[in-house]
């Protein structure tokens, strides 16, 4: 199966167990990857480098992935990991491309910044008509995000999961389970009744009524 | 209860064209006393680490007390092969059969950016214990790892007794852990015993750090008044609620 023909467009895709050279070989895309510098070159150098825009669209698009404007007489080889990802998403939305494609990019992030990051995409999906590509990210992350999942498994062969359902038993074999899902599927095996809940507040509210 | 100082910090400062990027006044970390190191992005933490490592320049001391080793995270090798990267001609047989409970041997023969992942952070891994340190620092690259080699790593520092120190935005890897470090804007904003923190949630969202999945349950459950205590297993928590 060739991965390109994979990813759909104006979607958010995920790619697991896919070495990242075999995703790019097949997509002439940019990639949103950690890298360290060493070269002491100034972020707005590097940022103008990448793309010819104006001041005023490179500080409105650093709002865009949460850093201020102060970012920009740093140096990049003192940037954290997680604003070196803030700046590659930053040049790859100034450059407007079509496809964005983030290498493990939630291992990077807190549960407050995912959470902005996964309304950022989505955005960028249904109101601009990008693709999303990520790629080896934890299935926690997928979760109500991800239309479509594909996972190279054991025997190198590509699984395709459209609109997952993450309790679907082979999804977690491969991918492992959210801990949400892990109790909920614990309390249904010792005899009591909840539905498969992905989200918190809705886990609660389901615990109040049934203890 | 005495506790032997591995590494000791005091008045550690950074500047870069006049931003303040570190400012922590102490900071210890004791023999045998794991610790989960976390913070929002730009925190510091892997600033932190640089300094320790000797990496940047900084004000201030850090007394190393034990021997130290670093595991910064990258992906990138120069060498050519996985042996060449461990140097593993010259280690001790000892050695050779410790890398072999993290690395396979037909790995060591294979160009480390062809491997996995996952095998690159071992390898990482690798490369700090056959340095065979008392302290640890591990940033970022346990998130990597799924659970079975993640338990070897946790099984082989406690086997060997070495003092780990997470660095990482799995905020479960906490639990596996006795202490715990918030940095906020280069500094630290909150330490104590690893449950202790936890139980701040308020403090700990209001910085950016969320919880543990069953901490939060029964963090949230415990206001509803369906909870008396945390419970951090699945078999201890539906224990609990359905009594």
């Amino acid at each position: 199966m060739e991965i390109n023909t994979l990813v759909k467009k104006g979607k958010v895709n995920a790619f697991c167990g896919l070495s990242i050279s075999t995703f790019l070989q097949s997509n002439e895309t940019c990639c949103v990857q950690y890298k360290e510098y060493y070269q002491s070159i100034l972020v707005s150098d590097y940022i103008f480098s990448s793309s010819s825009s104006t001041e005023k669209k490179v500080i409105d698009s650093l709002k865009m992935v949460l850093l201020s404007s102060d970012v920009l007489v740093k140096k990049m080889n003192v940037l954290s990991s997680t604003e070196i990802l803030k700046v590659e998403l930053a040049i790859l939305l100034l450059q407007n491309v079509d496809t964005i494609v983030l290498y493990q990019f939630d291992c990077y992030f807190m549960e407050k910044e995912l959470a902005y990051f996964k309304k950022l995409f989505k955005k960028l999906v249904l109101k601009y008509g990008k693709t999303i590509v990520l790629l080896d990210s934890k299935l926690l992350f997928l979760v109500d995000f991800a239309d479509r999942i594909v996972v190279k498994n054991e025997k190198e062969e590509l699984e395709v999961f459209v609109a997952p359902n993450f309790y679907e038993e082979r999804l977690l074999e491969l991918l492992g389970t959210p801990k949400i899902v892990e109790f909920v599927k614990f309390v249904n095996e010792n005899g009591k009744k909840l539905l498969p809940y992905t989200d918190m507040k809705e886990l609660i509210k389901a615990i109040y009524r049934e203890v | 209860m005495y506790m032997k100082k591995l590494l000791e910090i005091s008045d550690l400062q950074m500047c870069v064209n006049g931003t303040q990027l570190l400012n922590i006044g102490s900071l210890c970390f004791y023999e045998g006393v794991s610790v989960f190191l976390c913070g929002t992005s730009a925190s510091g933490k892997t600033l932190l680490l640089k300094a320790i490592a000797k990496k940047v320049k900084y004000r201030g001391k850090i007394n190393r007390k034990g021997k130290t080793e670093v595991v910064f995270d990258r992906n990138v090798f120069y060498t050519n092969s996985v042996e060449d990267e461990l140097k593993y001609i010259l280690l001790e047989e000892e050695d050779k059969k410790l890398v072999s409970t993290f690395l396979s041997k037909k790995l060591l023969k294979k160009d480390p950016n062809s491997i996995s992942l996952e095998e690159k952070k071992l390898l990482l891994f690798c490369h700090a214990i056959v340095a065979h340190p008392d302290l640890i620092f591990v940033d970022e690259v346990l998130s990597f790892l799924n659970e079975k080699n993640r338990k070897k790593v946790y099984d082989y520092v406690k086997k060997n007794k070495i003092t780990l120190v997470v660095v990482s935005k799995n905020i479960e890897e906490a639990l596996q852990t006795d202490y715990m470090i918030v940095m906020d804007q280069g500094k630290v904003a909150m330490e104590g015993k690893t449950l202790q923190v936890l139980m701040k949630e308020k403090i700990l969202k209001r910085l950016g750090v969320g919880l543990p999945f069953y901490v939060d349950l029964s963090l949230q459950l415990k206001l509803y008044g369906l909870l008396e205590d945390i419970y951090l297993t699945k078999e201890e928590m539906v224990g609990a609620l359905w009594k």
